[in-house]
């Protein structure tokens, strides 16, 4: 799929849930000049209510755990959740410690996995493009 | 159906466009909103990073201007202390303000 199939703009939330901020500061890294996804149409935005997609990072923790579903609720459909980093895939070196409650598709559905410790940037942004397709897929079964 | 006055006219059909215009765009604004959430879901509260809705909160008008207040604290506690309550010294301010008033006509 290319970037160039961008059919709208797609807004992004952006829920830590207990990331070491390595791979929130990548995603600050996608947003620079140097990736610049904002000229793609894909923007960050303060409140689950305008997503499309929540961009998910870090392994989540007990106290984390009510608010994610409770955000993942309070997104509109259709939405793609993306987990970002080895954290939120598979909870990382936090494995089974006490205060984590799982990765976060053991708390809500997650449709894309961008693996890595902190993921890079091109990484994040190639998982925003699967969620871009997914959404368009999501979309064309809802109007047929 | 049309009153002039010193500063202008006054016409209640002209208001009544007017009324139905803005009442036509806001109707406008309001219809390109998102139509796909889901009612009586969690969709429909609102966003407090994730936590609960507490029942029986509600943002009070004061908390509108709060910054204000606190940005203006000097000036209001100032004007604060104008206010005694008796209405002697409201009575004296009017007396002054209107000697001021009539210094200010009176020269001008």
């Amino acid at each position: 799929m290319r970037l160039s199939s961008f059919k709208r703009a797609l807004w992004v939330y952006h829920l830590p849930t207990g990331s070491c901020n390595g791979c929130d500061i990548e995603i600050v890294a996608a947003l620079t000049p140097r990736y610049d996804v904002e000229r793609f149409g894909i923007m960050l935005v303060g409140t689950p209510r305008h997503a499309d997609v929540l961009l998910v990072t870090g392994t989540v923790t007990r106290p984390m755990a009510d608010r994610v579903r409770r955000i993942y609720e309070q997104t509109p459909d259709p939405k793609a959740v993306l987990s970002v980093g080895g954290c939120g895939s598979t909870s990382g070196v936090f494995y089974e410690s006490y205060n984590v409650a799982g990765p976060i598709d053991e708390i809500i559905p997650v449709d894309v996995y961008v693996p890595g410790c902190p993921v890079r940037p091109e990484a994040i942004i190639d998982g925003v493009v699967k969620a871009v397709a997914k959404l368009e897929g999501l979309e064309a079964g809802e109007k047929a | 159906m049309r009153l002039l006055t010193g500063e202008g006219f006054w016409s209640p059909l002209i208001w009544l466009a007017l009324a139905a215009g803005v009442a036509l765009l806001a109707w406008a604004l309001r219809s390109r909103g998102r139509q796909d959430y889901k009612r009586g879901t969690e969709q429909e509260t609102p966003f407090l990073s994730g936590e609960p809705m507490p029942e029986g909160v509600h943002v009070g008008g004061q908390h509108m201007y709060w910054g204000f207040v606190e940005a203006l604290r000097p000036v209001i506690d100032g004007l604060r202390a104008f206010h005694t309550g008796m209405v002697s010294d409201y009575v004296t301010w009017l007396v002054v303000m209107l000697a001021v008033v009539f210094l200010v006509v009176m020269l001008s």
